[in-house]
């Protein structure tokens, strides 16, 4: 059984930056609706405030 | 994508750089919670591919006080090209961080390692945003 908490860091390769993700920063969020564990949808186009994802 | 601790991950997932490792970062924005909130983090969410209901099987099993969002149909990882990697078919979401601001992305950790410093790094970052 995979124990999914106790990882050795420092056998797992770390990945590296590729450049994929350089365009984000001052994107505008797309509005979609996503399904929450919650049970609401949430569509992060129209969230107030600082929000962590 | 959290594993389930009764079903093995896909053959090779260790050694995809930046594929092991939603719970524990999961667990650490569990565990710093109430500092992002304290931080003026209004909102806090965790994303994948996963379906639903594997998504709402991990958020009880650990606990997590914060919702995770499913972008099963990779919607939004379209609209935003958001990096992707596939194994077995499957399209996953490689590991990053967003903050976002009034409908902008304000700021994006990525590559994040170890999975488990992630909360950690956010917080170091909006304490220096505030400061």
């Amino acid at each position: 059984m995979t124990n999914l908490l106790s990882v050795d860091w420092s056998k797992i390769p770390a990945p590296i930056d590729d450049r994929s993700a350089s365009h984000l920063p001052g994107a505008t969020v797309p509005s979609i609706s996503l399904a929450s564990t919650d049970g609401q949808s949430f569509n992060l186009a129209e969230l107030d405030g600082t929000t962590i994802v | 994508m959290t594993g389930k601790p009764n079903v093995p991950l896909p053959e090779g997932w260790d050694m995809l750089p930046g594929a092991r490792g939603c719970t524990p970062q999961s667990c650490a924005f569990r565990d710093h919670f109430a500092e992002l909130k304290e931080l003026g983090v209004s909102h806090l969410f965790g994303l994948s591919t996963q379906s639903i209901e594997d998504q709402k099987e991990a958020a009880q099993r650990l606990h997590l006080p914060f919702s995770l969002l499913s972008d099963s149909a990779c919607n939004l990882a379209t609209a935003l090209r958001l990096p992707t990697f596939e194994v077995e078919g499957r399209v996953f979401l490689k590991r990053l961080t967003m903050v976002l601001v009034g409908g902008h992305i304000e700021h994006v950790f990525y590559p994040v390692f170890p999975p488990d410093r992630s909360a950690g790094d956010v917080l170091t970052w909006l304490k220096s945003r505030c400061a």
